[in-house]
């Protein structure tokens, strides 16, 4: 039958009006894997309940980005002991630690990143150097300009490559100044060089963003002349995921936002195992930003003595009891993630559209408690046919669309991570989203239709999130 | 004669190598050239090393240790998590109270007109450097270049742009070295223009941006404050960065900000500022626009009216007392080498009117441009003294020049000042007396090869700033 919905809102001519703006940010992918590829059907046709006309009028929920203001109401609560005075003749200088490789870090944040990894347990740096940045990202490019500028002789850029869904951020990173050291390979699932003496890069993102998946090296770890590694391990923390095992990998790069929700301090820190790579780190950061502000790391050393100061209070001295890790700041945190992945996986229950992955449960070292890791972004699978972020649009609910993360635009990420009443209103949204059934669908019925098609008919972009269906 | 002087101090010596040098002894007949100083006491090899490389701005701590309460800033644990803070401002990680008090001061002083400005901050202004590279080499207008565009700088440049615009290779664009000898007509490039300059303190204009219309400009004023220079007039340019390192001192911070006309450019170096650091500390941006408005206010209390400050008025404000200890020091370097002239010269500042200070007065740079006598590697001589400065082929001219730090700690500045006071010439005549006598050696000969040249490190390697003089 051919029975087109469409909204009489946003049709014309060519069907490619959108009421909204778009302001989506991703990169269009026009071809998805996961499209259903029966050549025999002309059209595909799902329907999905419109939403109330007054929509357009709610106001716009942005789930879009990662700023953690979830842990807001912690440190309102608890952020005293936090507090930090700078007059103004301390941190003149450029220099803090003439005997340290980074010679701009401060002691004192030295110190408290080694004692609250050796709490939580997440990380090894016996052995390793500490490298600080302004965030983790710039120390992303530290590590690329390190290991690409560190062969004698380099033919080739080197390629990046991280196995999809990656973070939409890397490709961006790795390509803005267009370095001949290094350039963008895409996936690391089906990255093969033919030359497989060609060094390059593989980061691997554990937990991951946007899936939220653990993650071990793709492709590094196979090829003879082995891929070198960066580990971001932005949110390995137990507040969003149990912690198995310290980690032990060449590279790994932390961020102060993820850990305690700072952002706007822009503090992060590398481990790094080999001086020769923590040297050239150091450089780069010497050359781009002459270090770090020395305001930002003191706070955010007396920010992660006093959540280390915390757990050790909580269970004397490490293997904590279940109940005393509760009380942490990770584990209120954690209880918070938990309290919001069981809302958001009852909101999508009934309905077909949706679906969320499931994450096995896991025991914790520093809890001491299984329980399932939730992720700091919800990583929203749609049913086939469905362009998600155009769906969530189409619900003024702003989201980042799979293809920015190199995978099917069927999916799309969620922040979980944003204001309370934001992501209650979110998943009064969401829970207001149902499937009509092929039978129910009444020919005439204003609908909401979100359509792709094989055959080239129906037109998707950024913001279309309706189309003509031919 | 062959009298060959050797000192054997060891080397640390951090700087590049160049074996030529433009200034060498071109005189074919002779095989060396020399200019003997007389030696050090052997005791040097046991004083402290004096660092005046670098330009840590330490000068100004006496300042803040008496006045610094006023600046004091308190971050609680719930204070600043969020990465952002103006959605309304293209810069939309910038704090609106620092914007507020960087457009107060620069009125107060009266250095950059801001209107019509969007303000860009940075972690300090090399990364606004990057950004401006980067947000001008992708314009529009340059999209379809096939080539790299060149980066040009009239020498002496500023040590650091060259590193900074060859880091990572860029296929955007690349360093095109001396701006006075680059031929502008070809393609579109950028020329940086550094004023007060660093090295040399002098003030500069484009050199080549306009005698063609290729050339976009980023100005780079970070010495244009009134501690450092008179204040003719209000700058006005397209790109113009600063940053508070420089300006009061605050270094450890990481402080910067761009004053840019293009809402374009302005947006695209934002875009660059998110994708490389998402931003900037707001702990420092809060605690810059304390700093920022206590010398603003600093300045209006002391001003006769509004503007239009008093000579003594000025005086008293922070700029006015940091300028007057940037001329003492000046001034002692300047008596230090008075009766030096056959081996070391300082650049002459003329006098001009300062509108900030009410008052005429000669340059304080914050880096002494020290040039040695034809034939001298001025680095290596500074460090036969055990003074670590950087010599000039970092800064794209002759190894005869050394830049040396006028910003440093009080008691190092006061051990330098006896250090090159100490330094004393010997003619020539009376050098063949003393050829038995140990002595250092500072030559620079051309022969082939054979006289290697004293310089931050040498030919074979690091770790020799004294070399064995072959003499025909």
């Amino acid at each position: 039958m051919g029975g087109k919905k469409l909204d009489n809102t946003s049709s014309n001519g060519n069907g490619t009006n959108a009421d909204n703006n778009n302001s989506n940010n991703g990169a269009v992918g026009a071809n998805s894997n996961n499209f259903n590829s029966n050549p025999n059907t002309t059209t595909l046709k799902i329907t999905v309940k419109p939403p109330p006309a007054t929509i357009h009028q709610s106001p716009v929920i942005n789930l879009d980005r990662g700023d953690p203001s979830v842990f807001e109401p912690y440190w309102k609560k608890n952020g005293g002991k936090c507090t930090i005075t700078i007059s103004g003749h301390e941190s003149l200088s450029y220099f803090s630690d003439p005997h340290s490789v980074c010679w701009y870090m401060e002691p004192e944040l030295q110190d408290a990143i080694r004692r609250v990894h050796l709490i939580v347990g997440n990380a090894r740096t016996e052995g390793y150097h500490v490298v600080v940045g302004t965030g983790s990202t710039i120390l992303f490019q530290a590590a690329l300009y390190a290991l690409s500028s560190s062969s004698a002789v380099v033919a080739q850029p080197m390629k990046v490559v991280c196995a999809a869904p990656y973070y939409s951020q890397y490709k961006e990173q790795v390509e803005l100044l267009q370095s001949r050291l290094y350039e963008w390979g895409g996936d690391a699932n089906t990255y093969d060089d033919e030359d497989k003496t060609a060094p390059f890069i593989e980061v691997v993102t554990s937990p991951n963003n946007p899936d939220g998946s653990l993650r071990e090296a793709t492709v590094a770890n196979k090829t003879e002349n082995g891929g070198k590694l960066i580990h971001d391990l932005a949110y390995y923390w137990p507040n969003y995921t149990p912690i198995t095992r310290p980690e032990d990998h060449d590279i790994m790069l932390f961020t102060l936002t993820k850990c305690t929700g700072h952002a706007g301090s822009r503090i992060g820190w590398a481990l790094v195992k080999d001086v020769a790579v923590a040297q050239k780190m150091t450089s780069f950061m010497q050359i781009t930003t002459i270090g770090v502000s020395k305001d930002s790391q003191l706070r955010a050393a007396r920010i992660l003595q006093v959540v280390a100061d915390d757990c050790e209070s909580k269970a004397g001295a490490f293997g904590y009891g279940g109940d005393d890790a509760d009380r942490t700041f990770f584990g209120e945190c954690r209880k918070v993630m938990a309290g919001r992945w069981e809302k958001l996986r009852e909101a999508v229950k009934g309905n077909d559209v949706f679906g969320l992955p499931k994450y096995p449960k896991r025991y914790c070292n520093f809890s001491g408690r299984y329980f399932q890791p939730a992720p700091a972004f919800g990583w929203l699978e749609c049913k086939e046919g469905y362009d998600a972020s155009a769906l969530m649009k189409a619900n003024n609910v702003l989201t980042r669309g799979g293809d920015t993360f190199g995978a099917s635009n069927r999916y799309t990420r969620i922040s979980m991570i944003g204001r309370e009443e934001e992501f209650d209103r979110f998943l009064e949204r969401i829970s207001g989203i149902h499937c009509v059934n092929e039978d129910e669908d009444k020919e005439g019925e204003e609908g909401l239709v979100v359509i792709h098609d094989n055959n080239g008919n129906a037109r998707r972009g950024n913001g279309n999130f309706l189309h003509e269906v031919k | 004669m062959g009298g060959k002087k050797l000192h054997n101090h060891n080397n640390n010596n951090n700087g590049a190598v160049d074996t030529n040098s433009n200034n060498s002894n071109r005189n074919g007949t002779t095989t060396t050239t020399t200019t003997t100083v007389k030696p050090p006491p052997v005791t040097l090899q046991q004083s402290p090393i004096i660092n005046l490389d670098r330009g840590d701005p330490s000068v100004f701590e006496p300042y803040w240790r008496k006045n610094g309460g006023k600046c004091t800033i308190t971050i609680s644990g719930h204070d600043s998590l969020s990465y952002f803070s103006d959605p309304n401002s293209v810069c939309w990680y910038m704090e609106p109270e620092l914007q507020e008090a960087i457009r107060r001061v620069h009125r107060v002083v009266g250095n950059a007109e801001t209107e019509g400005c969007h303000v860009v901050a940075g972690t300090g202004s090399t990364v606004l450097f990057q950004a401006a590279l980067y947000a001008l080499s992708t314009s529009s207008s340059s999209s379809v270049a096939a080539e790299p565009m060149k980066v040009v700088c009239a020498a002496p440049y500023y040590s650091q742009y060259k590193e900074q615009v060859e880091l990572l290779q860029s296929r955007l664009y690349e360093w095109g070295g001396d701006a006075e000898t680059f031929d502008g007509s070809a393609a579109p490039f950028i020329e940086v223009v550094t004023s007060p300059n660093n090295p040399d303190g002098s003030l500069r204009e484009a050199a080549v941006a306009n005698k063609t219309g290729n050339g976009k400009l980023i100005h780079d004023l970070a010495y244009y404050w009134p501690n450092y220079t008179p204040i003719t007039r209000p700058a006005d340019y397209d790109i113009m960065l600063f940053t508070l390192t420089k300006c009061t001192g605050h270094a450890g911070s990481r402080i910067g900000w761009a004053l840019v006309k293009d809402v374009e450019v302005a947006k695209k170096m934002t875009t660059f500022m998110q994708i490389t650091t998402i931003g900037v500390s707001k702990d420092s941006q809060l605690r810059a626009a304390k700093i920022l408005n206590v010398v603003a206010e600093d300045c209006e209390q002391h001003a006769a009216g509004a503007f239009g400050y008093a000579g003594n008025d000025a005086d008293k404000t922070f700029f006015g007392e940091s300028r007057k200890l940037m001329a003492e020091r000046w001034e002692k370097l300047r008596e230090a080498v008075k009766d030096k002239k056959d081996v070391f010269t300082l650049p002459k500042y003329p006098k001009r009117y300062c509108n900030f200070s009410g008052r005429y007065f000669q340059p304080a740079p914050a880096f002494g441009w020290l040039e040695c006598k034809e034939g001298c590697d001025a680095s290596a001589l500074m460090k036969a003294h055990n003074v670590l400065t950087r010599g000039g082929e970092t800064f794209g001219v002759s190894s005869r020049y050394t830049r040396i730090s006028m910003i440093g700690r009080e008691e190092e500045f006061e051990r330098f000042i006896e250090r090159i006071s100490g330094i004393q010439c010997v003619d020539e005549e009376d050098e063949e007396e003393e050829e038995e006598e140990e002595g250092l050696v500072v030559m620079n000969g051309n022969n082939g090869g054979d006289v290697i040249r004293l310089g931050n490190g040498t030919s074979n390697g690091h770790g020799k700033w004294l070399e064995q003089v072959e003499v025909q």
